[in-house]
């Protein structure tokens, strides 16, 4: 008979356990394997020559890899970070990519330092086609070990590099002399020179939510568009926009109007495109005393105010929105749960966000998944969406929808 | 004698989960198994997370309410991922709310685990559930005040007839 060490069966015990919690359900997952389908968190994006370019998390390292055939294959993950770093990496607070004109692949991420609620701002690029990362720049200036969080990068066609983040130094410093301050900041920094050195941290806004995604756009050739989910008199938390220049940021306009009166997390960050000449698509959730569920709405630029606010889903369990203009179409995508099983589900307008289609399913899985994401190539429109069963997948969507 | 030892494995991991996890792991079944557990007993259920500031808020007024009426019944869960159990216990410790009935989300689709509690909770943190003696729920998105506990605790203590919106 095999008699069965204490410590054999202690490890065989620790094996399962680790099997049973830890090990993605992908079916072609294996303990060890680095890929965009076991990490988590990926983001990606398509370069000008239609690379598909995705950034994700996995065992403390931020990693890139790349796809020419849409998704089907991806090369060797390369790392960006060479020591480990314990990395935020959830649906609102994950690794960011982008690229410029002449493909210098651009990551963000934040890192969590000691503490509650605490992290920088880390910042590497690579200029040699992702074959190497450089050294991780700090973004935030202020040397403090508090909460500098969700990042939120974008690169200008004319090479500018955006980083904005949530930032909790003013907060900090209203506390310290005994002061209520409500929410924290928001901060920016531009590098002029592709990455080599940033600027200073700039202000754009003060008593912003502490945990919801920042949406960042390119705004022209030089500046960006930043909405956020701000505090507004009252502890109404609604949305803000503005925009960000490379030496200061415009003022502070109403996004949205919900009335979402709470102290509560959200963990429900907006979206935004700049696509469309004078103005901005808006998607955003909201569960205010206004409107309850997904909106759209558009942002008149010469008027500051959003206009044309069309309810997408109100149905319970509706979420994560993305916006995104394409082809002179403007496409919705966004999470909900049904019948047991979590949907992608999209609507199209196009008459720039007047009228819009009727909910179509383009994606199911019974089990966990990430945020929705759209993206494209000079040619299609794709859902990017990681499932816990399924991996990650691209999804055309100007293609009759495969049945999922 | 391979199917007895993994057997034999399984029952011992879970005494050892069991030994090193107080948190019990909470399911789309666990609401209705809750319900029995307290049968004609109020509840105050309450879900929170290790990303949500105003949780933590929340967790110094739960701890002095739990202290000051041990023999109330409060239930807290965890929406973070089995993998967090260990920070999860570290805080749950650290706010001295241990001696609560404690879960984490179990390793089930997030939406499906919510939609079995409340089809119109939108994944908002804290959120809190009022359950009274025959458990009907009345909900509540942030944090929870001094107040909104020492209600609760007068009804249930005289189980006086006040409408839900007081407590």
């Amino acid at each position: 008979m095999q008699i069965v060490k204490p410590q054999a069966l202690k490890a065989l015990i620790l094996f399962l356990v680790l099997c049973f919690f830890l090990t993605p359900s992908y079916a072609n997952c294996e303990q060890e394997q680095i890929s965009v389908h076991c990490g988590k968190t990926p983001t990606s994006i398509f370069d000008h020559q239609g690379r598909l370019w995705t950034t994700f998390t996995q065992n403390n390292f931020v990693y890139v890899s790349h796809s020419d055939d849409n998704g089907q294959r991806y090369s060797s993950p390369i790392k960006v970070n060479q020591a480990p770093q314990s990395i935020y990496s959830n649906g609102e607070n994950r690794p960011k990519i982008q690229l410029d004109n002449d493909n210098n692949i651009f990551v963000s991420w934040t890192e969590k330092t000691p503490g509650r609620f605490t992290g920088d701002i880390r910042f590497s690029r690579s200029i040699d086609g992702g074959h190497h990362f450089e050294p991780i720049k700090t973004i935030n200036d202020d040397g403090l070990p508090i909460g500098h969080r969700f990042d939120a990068l974008t690169v200008t066609p004319s090479g500018l590099v955006y980083i904005a983040w949530l930032d909790k130094r003013d907060s900090a410093a209203a506390k310290k002399i005994g002061q209520d301050y409500a929410g924290i900041s928001l901060y920016y920094s531009v590098s002029t020179d592709h990455g080599t050195t940033f600027s200073t941290n700039i202000k754009a806004a003060e008593h912003t939510c502490e945990c919801c995604r920042i949406a960042i756009e390119n705004n022209g050739d030089q500046n960006a568009t930043v909405m956020w989910r701000h505090i507004f008199s009252g502890g109404i938390r609604d949305h803000a926009i503005a925009t960000l220049t490379p030496t200061r940021a415009s003022n502070i306009n109403r996004a949205t109007v919900d009335e979402w009166k709470t102290d509560a997390c959200p963990h429900h960050g907006p979206d935004i495109d700049n696509s469309s000449h004078g103005l901005t698509h808006l998607a955003w959730f909201s569960n205010g005393a206004l409107h309850k569920g997904i909106y759209y709405g558009t942002f008149q630029n010469n008027s500051n105010t959003t206009t044309n606010i069309i309810e997408v889903d109100t149905s319970p369990q509706a979420s994560h929105p993305q916006v995104k203009q394409f082809n002179n179409i403007v496409w919705l995508a966004w999470k909900t749960f049904e019948d047991n099983q979590s949907r992608i589900k999209i609507r199209q307008s196009l008459d720039k966000g007047i009228h819009w289609s009727k909910p179509t399913i383009v994606a199911s899985t019974s089990g966990n998944s990430d945020h929705p994401f759209l993206i494209n190539n000079a040619n299609n429109i794709f859902l990017a969406w990681q499932t816990s069963d399924e991996g990650l997948r691209l999804i055309p969507l100007d293609e009759p929808s495969p049945k999922q | 004698m391979i199917n007895k030892l993994l057997l034999c494995s399984l029952f011992l991991c879970q005494i050892s989960l069991a030994d090193t996890l107080t948190l019990k792991q909470w399911d789309s079944n666990s609401l209705r198994q809750l319900s029995m557990h307290y049968h004609q007993q109020p509840f105050l259920l309450v879900f929170w997370s290790l990303d949500c500031p105003a949780c933590y808020k929340e967790f110094d007024t739960l701890s002095r309410w739990k202290r000051g009426y041990p023999g109330s019944h409060l239930i807290i869960v965890s929406t973070d991922s089995l993998a967090m159990a260990s920070e999860v216990q570290d805080v749950l410790i650290e706010y001295q709310l241990n001696q609560s009935d404690t879960w984490i989300f179990a390793n089930e689709p997030t939406a499906k685990i919510r939609n079995s509690i409340d089809s119109k909770w939108f994944g908002e943190l804290p959120r809190s559930y009022f359950f009274d003696a025959q458990h009907q729920p009345h909900s509540h998105s942030g944090t929870l005040t001094t107040d909104q506990l020492n209600n609760w605790q007068t009804f249930i203590t005289t189980k006086e007839t006040v409408t839900t919106h007081e407590y």
